[in-house]
């Protein structure tokens, strides 16, 4: 193991992981789908000159402005920091292909932030051509964002033919890039929909604000009619294993899934339905339901898109625990057992007396990625009834009683020695080596 | 076995997935980009500290009451922007630095996750302070607008010391064993090194240093306007200038004293481009002492701006180099970014330094082409 393991007591690395993730999906998606608004409602002012609804986009736009630039580009870093912590190698690898890709999405995030600050701060200074031209920037640019973004995320899960053909292109343009763009897009330009008929509840002005919500709603219709086919083409291109996950293999993600789809039709079906057939009784608190509807939509499809993905963290090439599928980037599988390639544990041979220790170590590098000790995804009630021989055995056919679940890397010894940890979480056993 | 080789077992393999360049050529783009976000942060803590410094109306004597209220409130309304840009602009460096030095970057961070994690709440909690303080200030209660100010201050204070923390700890690989088994959860932070200390109190200086210059450049093109105000503000910024650039100049000096007797000896002349690229950034530090000097007339000369300009950003630039030579000195035979595997991909290479091109050539568009309205 290359790495030194991060231990975050009952949350766990990847509920870490997720809740910054969702935080920042969430507004990263308005960030993108934010740019079509801004562009198109300054092209419906300059056909309609309404100064009313110009002076409440000013209004949005500042809004806008604070919830993306600084909300959006931390927890974006966030994102970064996180994965580094909980799994440095895979994110290593992930640097090591896309440096160059991440440096041109920085590009655009350079263009799109400087676009956005430029618009609202010289709202007034500017004239109208020069704000529908910095709105153009501003959406074209986050919207390359999410290209160059969504390449990645997706290589991860479809890694296509990159470790055969070390093509750069190949690993970007990989099999669920272009339905997960246009999923994306759609999504994004629907949360633009939302934010816009939030802010719009704050007007006055009753003939505004209806007007305002109801050319608000308009950017929920693209994901209403095409949201499901996207989807449905992604889930066909899937490796076998993951539509296997989402359709029942793991009972909590299809509950997930289902949670999933259910909340974006609400989200996309209330709020248009609202907002034609009584715009006027349109209320923050209605936006307010509907907001919790699309964050649901999203957690949930980050937290299934997560899920499916497992055993792995990059497909194919490396679990979950950051082990490596290849043998020849494996000195896990070494004959001479896991601790002995394990740089970060002084443990190296195993007997009697470091039994409980060993497996401890062992567990810390092959399991606690996933699994708390108890909160998150907690073992100590998932093995609760299991003797230690029980444990010993399910370690053996890890992979094969559970598809999503690595296997055990180690010898035999290594293997009871990660048993009878196990064992000891729910059955009092002396620890001859406690460390901590 | 020695004790290079002892840490070199230690510290993680370098991922065997080439780089798409060489890293020579990542190592360029990591000081430059380096470069580009020191100027964002600089101006971003020093001029917090001068508005703090205003604000409390104790540390530097004002005079005229109005345009110190003025100063300190144009101070306070460039700095959400001044946030923004630095948070973007240090997404760059951040990203060669993990793309060159991943194996020890990564490991040190582990070793003080929590306090670097604690980082992004910190960047947040200050910039919308910041940003209630500079455009809404009228709304906050007046009792609370100084301690916001300086909780702001810390929180960016905070992130300044954990980033110097990081960085000095992933220069010392040999030590990340024992820390690693003195705690698992990550709460350690790095303090046994007096260059953390220095380094962190050249960075404060050196913010003030390039804080005072931009913030005389605003007030230096509202000139034609108000002139008075204009000479008030380079006023007011001289003696906060002298004052951080003598302690600039102390800390500087106890650092190249601090450092190993090998980095020394090569700042001092053995590595000619090392002594040269130091020195030079000492020599425009200089340039930037004689012109802060000039009053009246003087000071408000095109030329003088200039002079304040090109030196602070070369001094600045040959600093971040010197920096960087000290990185791969310190950590010496135990790690090498060179040893990063590589295959040129000239295609994606290209769309990157055109992107670049082009994303610069929309950003000078946007700031000097767009058209304004014309005032009446």
């Amino acid at each position: 193991m290359n790495y030194p393991f991060w231990d975050i007591p009952f949350l766990g690395g990847s509920m870490l992981i997720a809740i910054i993730a969702i935080l920042h999906v969430i507004v990263s998606h308005l960030a993108v789908g934010g740019g079509f608004y801004l562009f198109l409602a300054e092209l419906k002012y300059s056909r309609e000159k309404d100064v009313k609804f110009l002076a409440y986009l000013k209004s949005h736009a500042r809004f806008f402005m604070l919830l993306t630039t600084v909300f959006g580009a931390v927890s974006g870093v966030g994102i970064w920091f996180v994965i580094a912590l909980v799994s440095p190698a895979a994110t290593s690898t992930l640097i090591h292909i896309f440096l160059y890709g991440w440096a041109i999405e920085w590009v655009f995030f350079l263009v799109e932030i400087l676009a956005v600050i430029l618009y609202v701060y010289k709202f007034d200074s500017l004239t109208q051509s020069s704000r529908i031209q910095l709105a153009f920037i501003y959406m074209a640019a986050a919207w390359l964002s999410l290209f160059i973004i969504n390449g990645i995320i997706t290589f991860m899960l479809t890694p296509g033919d990159y470790y055969f053909t070390s093509n750069f292109f190949s690993a970007f343009f990989n099999p669920t890039f272009l339905p997960s763009l246009l999923f994306r897009t759609v999504v994004c330009i629907a949360f633009a929909g939302i934010f816009a008929m939030f802010t719009a509840t704050f007007q006055f002005e009753e003939e505004l604000r209806e007007k305002a919500v109801k050319y608000a709603s308009a950017y929920l219709l693209p994901a209403l009619i095409f949201m499901p086919l996207f989807a449905l083409w992604y889930f066909a291109v899937l490796p076998g294993l993951a539509r296997d996950i989402v359709t029942g293999a793991s009972a909590l993600i299809l509950i997930f899934a289902n949670i999933s789809a259910g909340s974006a039709f609400l989200m996309l079906a209330a709020g248009i339905a609202h907002a034609w057939i009584e715009p006027k009784r349109f209320s923050t608190i209605f936006t307010i339901l509907l907001i919790i509807f699309a964050s649901t939509f999203l957690a949930t499809f980050e937290l299934v898109r997560e899920a499916v993905r497992k055993p792995y963290t990059l497909y194919n090439r490396m679990y979950s625990n950051s082990i490596y599928v290849d043998k020849h980037n494996n000195p896990e599988i070494d004959p001479a057992g896991f601790l002995a390639n394990l740089k970060w544990c002084d443990i190296k041979k195993i007997d009697d007396s470091n039994l409980l220790a060993a497996g401890r170590e062992i567990y810390r590098y092959q399991c606690q990625a996933c699994h708390s000790i108890e909160g998150y995804n907690a073992i100590r009630p998932l093995v609760k009834y299991w003797s230690a021989d029980f444990c010993e055995a399910s370690l053996l056919k890890l992979n094969t009683l559970k598809k999503f679940m690595p296997p055990f890397f180690g010898n035999d010894d290594e293997r009871r020695a990660l048993a009878h940890y196990l064992f000891s979480l729910n059955n009092k056993i002396e620890d001859k080596t406690a460390r901590r | 076995m020695n004790l290079t080789s002892e840490i070199k077992l230690i510290v993680p393999a370098i991922d065997s997935v080439p780089l798409m360049g060489h890293p020579a050529l990542e190592k360029i783009l990591l000081v430059f980009t380096f470069i580009l976000h020191m100027i964002p942060m600089n101006i971003l803590l020093g001029s917090l500290m001068i508005a703090a410094a205003l604000k409390t109306q104790k540390l530097i004597k004002y005079g005229n009451y109005d345009f110190a209220y003025r100063l300190y409130r144009d101070i306070l309304k460039m700095l959400p922007t001044a946030l923004s840009l630095t948070i973007t602009l240090g997404v760059a460096p951040l990203l060669f630095l993990q793309s060159l030095y991943g194996p020890l970057f990564y490991t040190s961070t582990i070793l003080m996750a929590p306090f670097w994690l604690l980082i992004l709440a910190f960047i947040m909690v200050s910039y919308y302070i910041l940003y209630l303080l500079g455009w809404t200030e009228e709304k906050v209660l007046r009792p609370l607008r100084l301690p916001l100010l300086l909780a702001a201050l810390a929180g960016l204070l905070y992130t300044a010391f954990m980033y110097g923390s990081n960085n000095s700890l992933m220069q010392a690989p040999q030590k990340f064993h024992s820390i690693y088994n003195s705690t698992f959860y990550g709460l350690y932070i790095y303090l046994s090194d007096i260059n953390i200390i220095l380094r962190f109190l050249h960075v404060i200086a050196g913010s003030i240093l390039i804080a005072s210059i931009a913030i005389f450049t605003i007030s230096y093109f509202k000139k034609e306007n108000d002139r008075d105000f204009a000479v008030y503000t380079a006023d007011y910024l001289r003696p906060v200038f002298l004052l951080a650039f003598s302690m600039q100049a102390l800390i500087g000096f106890s650092m190249l004293f601090a450092q190993k007797p090998e980095i020394y000896s090569a700042l001092m002349g053995e590595n000619v481009f090392q002594t040269g690229a130091l020195w030079l950034g000492v020599a425009f530090a200089a340039v930037q002492l004689v012109a802060a000097h000039f009053k009246g007339e003087y000071i408000l000369k095109k030329a003088t701006l200039i002079t304040l300009l090109v030196s602070a950003f070369a001094c600045l630039a040959m600093m971040a180099v010197t920096r960087d030579f000290i990185r791969d000195a310190e950590i010496g035979k135990a790690f090498s970014y060179m040893s990063n595997p590589y295959q040129w991909n000239v295609i994606v290479l290209g769309a990157f330094f055109i992107t670049l091109a082009g994303g610069l050539a929309v950003c000078a568009y946007m700031l000097f082409g767009l058209e304004e309205v014309k005032k009446p």
